[in-house]
């Protein structure tokens, strides 16, 4: 099986569950502590699927977007984008358009997908709301709690990079 | 020489009282700050370097900008290119000289820090640092710029999450890149412990070497000139070789490197000396 290395950076507003959902779906789990002077944590999860097995490396970038006081090198070479909202709080979800824009003018060739975490706190008829609220789809609601459709999500995105 | 010192000196007292002013305000600051950056060191060793660095590299930085061309605008017509340069240079030497107080401070902690927490994370006990004085090569990673990916790497205790070592490294050399906006220029080294990492910088991509023992300025050279050698042998093609073959390329590079360089640096610095001698 051929194997690839991949970037994938990890944005969205604080205490949206960005740290939760790579700690469910990587089951290593490292020290925290440089996190808060680097701005940035690294893991790592090799996702196979049917030939290729995509090697993820995973920067959970903190602080938001487009005011970031991290180094926008973090998002620099990136192969993937996930970006994760808070279901439960409109805030989070407000600044999608502008924030991708902003990512996506420095990585113009890197597929997006959209994550609405904390799936669990919410009823099934709201997420829907919120599907139509944004002008843009929702590619996963997600709940790192549970771990519903976390494995999925990565899965999605390491797809879309060898594509 | 002399007579070029005196004159700029001369023309300084005469012309520049103001600035020489500002100057001996600067250096008077400086120096002060010195003082107290040493005396608090200690105390002060986790967060002094991180709250006051900015601060003090901006202001100091800009004042020394700032005079330097005043003074060397207004000079300029009187003296010509070669008064130009020399102050220049002298200035160059002044701002050098601070940097590197700053950059020591800087360094010494927050590095330090970061590399404790990055390393003890990852690392999973197989990398045996020497704690001889004896320079090896542990490491050498070949990595991309940007997303901090692996092209290449040589290994001699199998670290198993190189992966992960590359991505921090990055992370941690764009951070202090970008906390030093201001200068064009690259990290080049960072130590920890009985280990120094020295980094080697190319557009696409930059070359990582992780060396324990003491590291000399001459093993350092020695070291370098053998990545710039490698970078352009194997690297700068526009078809670049396949990871398995730049790998076998950098195991034959590294591999009996510390055996040769360790007898190279003796040698190189007893040249130097025999130079000397012959010459007095
Ligand atoms: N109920 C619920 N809580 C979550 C979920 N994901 C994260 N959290 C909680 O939300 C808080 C912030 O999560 P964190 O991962 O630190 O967010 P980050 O700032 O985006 O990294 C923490 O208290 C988590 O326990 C989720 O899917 N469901
Ligand atoms: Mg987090």
């Amino acid at each position: 099986m051929q194997q690839v290395n991949k970037k994938v950076i990890l944005i969205g507003n604080f205490g949206v569950g960005k740290t939760s959902l790579v700690r469910r779906f990587v089951h290593q789990k490292f020290s925290d502590e440089y996190l808060t002077t680097l701005g940035v944590k690294i893991d790592k999860k090799l996702v196979e699927l049917n030939e290729t097995s995509v090697n993820m490396l995973i920067w959970d970038v903190a602080g938001e977007v487009s005011q970031t006081k991290v180094p926008t090198s973090y998002y620099l070479g990136a192969h993937g984008i996930i970006y994760v909202f808070d279901s439960t709080r409109p805030s989070t979800f407000q600044n999608v358009t502008d924030d991708l824009e902003y990512v996506q003018k420095l990585l113009p060739k890197a597929p997006v997908c959209l994550v609405g975490n904390k799936k669990d706190l919410v009823p099934e008829e709201d997420l829907n709301k919120i599907g139509e609220q944004l002008q843009r789809e929702v590619d996963f609601f997600t709940s790192a709690l549970t771990g519903e459709n976390v494995e999925k999500m990565f899965h999605y995105i390491a797809l879309k990079m060898i594509e | 020489m002399n007579q070029e010192d005196e004159i700029i000196k001369q023309l300084k007292s005469i012309l520049m009282e103001d600035e020489l002013k500002k100057q001996e305000e600067l250096m008077r600051q400086i120096e002060l700050l010195k003082t107290q950056l040493n005396k608090n060191q200690n105390e002060l060793r986790d967060n002094l370097a991180e709250l006051t660095q900015p601060v003090i590299s901006k202001t100091v930085q800009n004042e020394i900008r700032q005079s330097q061309d005043t003074l060397v605008d207004a000079l300029q017509p009187l003296m010509g290119k070669m008064v130009r340069k020399s102050i220049q240079d002298e200035f160059a030497k002044l701002t050098e000289r601070i940097d590197g107080e700053i950059d020591k401070t800087f360094s010494w902690n927050n590095i330090k820090q970061m590399f404790i927490s990055f390393w003890e994370g990852v690392k999973k006990g197989d990398l045996v640092l020497k704690n001889i004085n004896q320079m090896s090569v542990e490491e050498v990673y070949v990595i991309e710029q940007d997303s901090g990916l692996i092209i290449a790497t040589y290994s001699k205790g199998n670290i198993i999450d190189q992966d992960l070592i590359a991505s921090m490294l990055t992370a941690i050399k764009s951070f202090i890149e970008d906390a030093f906006k201001q200068k064009t220029g690259h990290l080049d080294s960072i130590e920890y412990d009985n280990f120094r990492i020295i980094l080697q910088n190319y557009t696409k991509y930059y070359v990582a070497i992780v060396a324990s023992g003491t590291v000399s300025a001459t093993s350092k050279d020695l070291i370098i000139e053998k990545v710039i050698d490698f970078a352009q042998r194997h690297l700068s093609q526009s078809e670049r070789p396949s990871e398995d073959r730049l790998n076998t390329y950098l195991a034959k590079y590294f591999e009996n490197f510390d055996s040769n360089i360790n007898i190279d640096a003796t040698s190189k610095q007893k040249s130097n000396f025999d130079w000397k001698f012959w010459r007095w």
